[in-house]
């Protein structure tokens, strides 16, 4: 049996051939870079009562042990996910590769200061409204080096970054090194944009209790 | 000193059987021996002051024996009154860092002067045991792995040797002295209060802790068989070793930051330390 084409015939499969390896292998580049603004800024208490601190859901620290980490993202990357994006949106395949990069994202502003205050009197001398910066130290969980915290002026050095990589935030924790007289803390915690804008938070109201 | 040690077995292995070498020029005659052996440590164990004192932690046990070693050696006799000993022997780790090496100068058929070098490795162990037990309130060691680090004493001998042979029965004393160290080695000791924020990071840097050392040896051989020009017998040998020794060290003591630490020199007391060594084996003598 003999099967005949006809010229228009062939030029549609030699365009649709055309198309359909011009879907398959893409040549187009995911884009893995992001831009993003520091919106939102949470709180969450810190148990550091044991040898490695872990969230707590409580509201009751120990006095000598108050800690808190306070996370800095932008909340509408965040909710959005962060799918990597094509430049243009060509109806093709996405190219396979062997490992799909880390996405990054860019601050548009960086961190200028970090201030804490008390919003409780946390003994005679240190009453409600007094700025208490000096009295904590900070861990930054991926990114500082050793054992030890470093102090609230070299925490903007080791957050402020290039870029973030996974997702659009950054975390750090907050230590007290005192041991608090009072029964209960409150602090809020505000971080000063480069744009001159401020993110506020405050911690819930912390009972503290007595090593035995 | 692995790779000292290395080269040093290769050419015991290597140097006897070497042409030039050969029988009547340079040399009289050569023994290799291979051999077992057992190690067993006594120490003293101080009470616990304020400073963590690592020789408290020397690992020293009720067994018999805490280090078991096996061993090859090799004793030449030149021309000229001359003799040299090596010997060089590993745990059961394989790592020939156990050396005894002597040249000998025979004056008179039975008494000859000796010099060398000597080295062998052991175990410090759990020496965090000190934080966790005398600081109280804190985590002691936030590491929870076991510590163990492995210190090597190192030293020069001098001394003298006496030989006997009977028909077919040799015997060897060696009574050695000298000057040996610890190798000097650094650590670090992480703290955090319980139930606080407050962390501590401690860290030590030994010094070199030169102290004179005793160091007798006995070996016994005795010619089994021959064939050919050789022969081929068992020989045991004993030695003890003891010396008094403190490690010191510098202490540098952060708290909360690694900014403006604490620095300290601690001089610990002296510990007297004996270790006896036992071990049999063949020889080949040629």
């Amino acid at each position: 049996m003999r099967i005949s084409t006809d010229r228009t015939t062939r030029i549609t499969v030699l365009i649709s051939l055309a198309f359909l390896l011009k879907a398959v292998s893409s040549c187009i580049q995911p884009v893995f870079d992001f831009d993003f603004d520091f919106n939102k800024i949470t709180v969450t208490n810190l148990d550091n009562s044991d040898v490695y601190v872990m969230r707590n859901d409580r509201d009751t620290m120990y006095s000598s042990a108050i800690a808190f980490e306070v996370t800095l993202s932008d909340e509408e990357f965040l909710a959005a996910g962060s799918l990597p994006k094509a430049e243009t949106a060509f109806p093709g395949f996405t190219p396979a590769t062997a490992m799909s990069p880390e996405s990054l994202y860019h601050p548009r502003h960086h961190i200028t200061a970090l201030r804490i205050v008390t919003l409780e009197e946390m003994s005679p001398a240190i009453p409600a409204g007094s700025d208490v910066t000096g009295l904590f130290v900070a861990y930054v969980p991926r990114y500082s080096e050793g054992f030890l915290y470093i102090i609230t002026d070299e925490l903007l050095t080791m957050i402020n970054r290039d870029f973030y990589p996974g997702e659009p935030s950054v975390s750090f924790q907050l230590f007290c090194n005192q041991d608090i007289t009072a029964s209960r803390v409150l602090f809020a915690i505000t971080v000063t944009l480069s744009d001159e804008s401020m993110l506020t938070a405050q911690t819930g109201i912390v009972n503290l209790l007595r090593a035995r | 000193m692995r790779h000292l040690a290395s080269i040093l077995l290769v050419l015991l292995l290597t140097i006897p059987s070497s042409p030039i070498f050969s029988q009547g020029r340079v040399l009289e005659k050569k023994q290799v021996a291979l051999w077992f052996g057992i190690r067993d440590i006594t120490r003293d164990s101080l009470a616990n002051t304020g400073d963590l004192d690592f020789l408290n932690y020397l690992h020293s046990s009720d067994d018999m024996s805490e280090y078991q070693y096996l061993g090859v050696s090799a004793h030449l006799w030149f021309r000229g009154n001359w003799e040299a000993d090596i010997k060089v022997a590993m745990y059961d780790d394989f790592a020939p860092n156990n050396l005894n090496i002597k040249a000998i100068w025979l004056p008179m058929k039975n008494l000859g002067f000796t010099a060398g070098i000597y080295t062998y490795p052991q175990l410090m162990n759990e020496f965090n045991m000190f934080h966790r037990l005398t600081d109280v309130g804190f985590f002691g060691d936030t590491d929870s792995n076991f510590r163990q680090r492995r210190v090597q004493e190192s030293g020069l001998t001098a001394g003298l040797m006496i030989p006997f042979s009977y028909r077919w029965l040799h015997a060897t004393a060696y009574i050695n002295g000298g000057v040996s160290t610890l190798s000097p080695f650094t650590e670090k000791v992480t703290q955090k209060m319980i139930n606080g924020n407050f962390k501590r990071e401690i860290r030590y840097s030994t010094s070199h802790s030169p102290a004179l050392f005793f160091f007798p040896e006995v070996e016994l051989g005795a010619d089994c068989f021959t064939f050919g020009n050789a022969m081929a017998g068992i020989r045991v040998r004993a030695s003890w070793y003891t010396v008094n020794r403190s490690v010191d060290y510098g202490r540098v003591t952060y708290e909360w930051t690694y900014a403006n630490p604490a620095r300290n020199e601690v001089d610990n007391p002296a510990h007297h330390f004996s270790k006896f060594e036992f071990d049999a084996g063949f020889y080949l003598t040629w």
